[in-house]
């Protein structure tokens, strides 16, 4: 009953974070300079007989109302599911956004599956092998593979793989369902970029708790035992090492996201990232406040599933 | 009081010798290259004789040679010159971000971690949701509506930025005002003012040591990957992270010039990240390795 109790808890503070989100997503824009009505017009602002179709078009987009009423009104019509509609494509918010979430998911899953194996592996032989070379050689690439720009490690990927050996493409994005194989190809080097940054993150987690956990008394305990040492690692140790990791998976969901948002750019997938950033250049009001609360909540949400998986995983854990 | 030992033996050089190796290499290295980064911040003219706006046709995107080790880029000007020029700007924004989060996170911290139950949960909510939301995204949103200047990167950077020096001084304050010390100085009549400013403040300031060249490490990276999507410092003011963005349309024909812009940007990272970690070791004794 405890963990319902809990439950309920974070869902409240989980409403409570979106509101802050949703508030400052409708300001951001807001406050700042640049009018959609004139982007949207484009050059024929400029002209003397444009104000007529200005202010006609402030009233479609309802920016010709005071900012708590449009707040207001975006947040009745997000309750029903409704987050409008693009004031430069006219497509639904929703729609655009789930255009733009496969790729950005498919580079995250990626990233995931290939580093957290590989993470689990390093991080526990650089803490048992601790203070040898082993230990020095993980400890110097992890902090190599954070101090890498994303950026920067996938263009240099690109010019080794890309243009020095012609073996993989440079980018685009084919959905799995199209073509797995061409999908498969075109998503190695962003995967790799982006599973290298969060493998350096992830191994130095399993390397600190990994460390603390071979120092228990029931470790020495086993040892005793006369219990071998690969299963005293990586079955006694490895269990205890790797569950906190949930949590950090959860927490770093939202590094996890901005990495994934670099790399799509210089892959030129056309993700979140990608739709944000034009929709934000364009003023497209409806879209980035749209966008960024659908990515916070997914965010969000993953944390929260982490948080209880957590709990429940661990019996220890009841405050 | 501090113990020191007894110095007595030794000429004055091999005193100061025994002392330089005392640091160690690892903070030694950390030191030099901290120095050199600091001069090439203020005097960029002593480790490079050209002008990092120079305009030539007849040397456009050359290749490493002597006289230009790094290649030039599209305007025909020294690549390292460039990257020599820009580190000034570089450093002060990840400098002033620091600083900036500190400004906003010392206080609230101490606050919080003081302060009753609702006064800490509100800053503690407003705390996780800057923290929960996907950093990289609140910085677009945030530098496309303010503008490209320095100042405004540094502040938005400094504002993600907060979260974690909040939620550190918060738990250092919350754990250290439960000590002895702080409940003699609370009977003892010290104003409470006072015993945060002058008592918990400094018996926190261990972990937040280890804490500022971390994030001035992950200022650059942000930086970087912000300029990268063309949300960098605007001309002609310059940083590594534009002329890693300039250099990415070439990076076909003159390849040498994205990857020295990068590799700086990553010495410099990895650099602070080790020098976090060397604070974080002499810092903490539970995590001091031994001597090999």
């Amino acid at each position: 009953m405890k963990i319902m109790r809990r439950a309920g808890i974070e869902a409240a503070k989980l409403a409570v974070v979106l509101w802050f989100v949703s508030v400052f997503a409708f300001l951001a824009l807001r406050l700042t300079p640049g009018d959609p009505a004139v982007l949207l017009l484009g050059p024929q602002a400029g002209r003397p007989d444009a104000a007529e179709t200005l202010a006609r078009l402030r009233t479609e987009m309802g920016l010709d109302q005071p900012w708590p009423v449009q707040y207001g009104i975006w947040l009745g019509d997000i309750l029903r599911g409704d987050f409008g509609v693009s004031s430069r494509s006219g497509v639904a918010v929703v729609e655009l956004v789930a255009g733009a979430v496969p790729p950005t998911l498919f580079l995250i899953l990626g990233a995931v599956l290939i580093a957290v194996p590989l993470s689990i592996i390093f991080g526990m032989a650089a803490a048992y092998f601790r203070n040898g070379i082993v230990d020095r050689a993980v400890r110097l690439v992890t902090t190599l593979a954070i101090a890498i720009p994303a950026v920067w490690l996938g263009l240099f990927l690109i010019i080794i793989f890309s243009v020095t050996l012609d073996i993989l493409p440079s980018g685009g994005f084919t959905s799995p369902f199209d073509d797995f194989g061409e999908f498969f190809i075109q998503m190695i080097l962003p995967v790799t970029t982006l599973a290298i940054f969060l493998g350096g993150v992830l191994t130095r987690f399993v390397y600190a708790e990994a460390s603390d956990v071979l120092r228990q008394d029931y470790m020495r305990t086993a040892l005793a035992m006369g219990i071998s040492t690969p299963r005293r690692v990586f079955v006694y140790a490895m269990r205890n090492a790797v569950t906190p990791m949930i949590t950090i998976v959860g927490v770093q969901i939202g590094a996890l996201v901005g990495g994934a948002v670099l790399v799509e750019a210089v892959f030129g997938l056309g993700g979140i990232g990608q739709l944000l950033l034009s929709s934000v250049l364009n003023r497209d009001y409806q879209v980035v406040q749209g966008a960024v609360l659908l990515t916070t909540i997914v965010v969000l949400l993953v944390g929260y599933l982490a948080d209880l998986a957590y709990r429940l995983v661990d019996p220890r854990i009841t405050e | 009081m501090t113990l020191t030992e007894p110095r007595t033996s030794g000429t004055p050089v091999s005193r100061t010798f025994a002392a330089i190796a005392a640091v160690g290499p690892a903070r030694l290295s950390l030191i030099v290259i901290g120095v050199v980064a600091l001069f090439m911040a203020v005097w960029p003219s002593l480790f490079s004789p050209y002008s990092p706006s120079a305009i030539d046709a007849s040397s456009i995107l050359l290749s490493p040679s002597f006289a230009h080790p790094l290649g030039t880029d599209e305007a025909g000007a020294d690549v390292w010159a460039r990257l020599v020029y820009s580190t000034q700007l570089e450093l002060v924004i990840a400098a002033g971000s620091v600083l900036v989060a500190l400004v906003i996170g010392l206080p609230t911290g101490l606050i919080a971690g003081n302060a009753g139950r609702f006064v800490d949960g509100a800053f503690t909510s407003v705390a996780s949701a800057t923290l929960a939301f996907p950093l990289v995204l609140f910085a677009i949103l945030m530098v496309a509506s303010f503008g490209t200047t320095s100042l405004s990167l540094t502040v938005i950077i400094g504002f993600l930025f907060f979260p974690r020096v909040f939620l550190l001084m918060r738990a250092q304050t919350r754990s250290l005002k439960e000590r002895e010390f702080v409940t003699a100085l609370r009977v003892g009549g010290v104003r409470p003012t006072q015993i945060l400013g002058l008592h918990v403040l400094p018996n926190a300031a261990g972990p937040l040591l280890t804490l500022i060249p971390t994030l001035m490490a992950e200022a650059i990276l942000i930086e970087a990957g912000l300029s990268y999507l063309g949300l960098g410092v605007d001309l002609p003011a310059s940083t590594w992270g534009t002329i890693l963005e300039a250099s990415k349309n070439y990076y076909v024909t003159s390849p040498w010039y994205a990857i020295s812009a990068g590799l700086v940007i990553t010495f410099v990272a990895a650099v602070l990240m080790f020098a976090g970690e060397l604070i974080a070791e002499s810092a903490n004794p539970m995590r001091r390795r031994r001597r090999s």
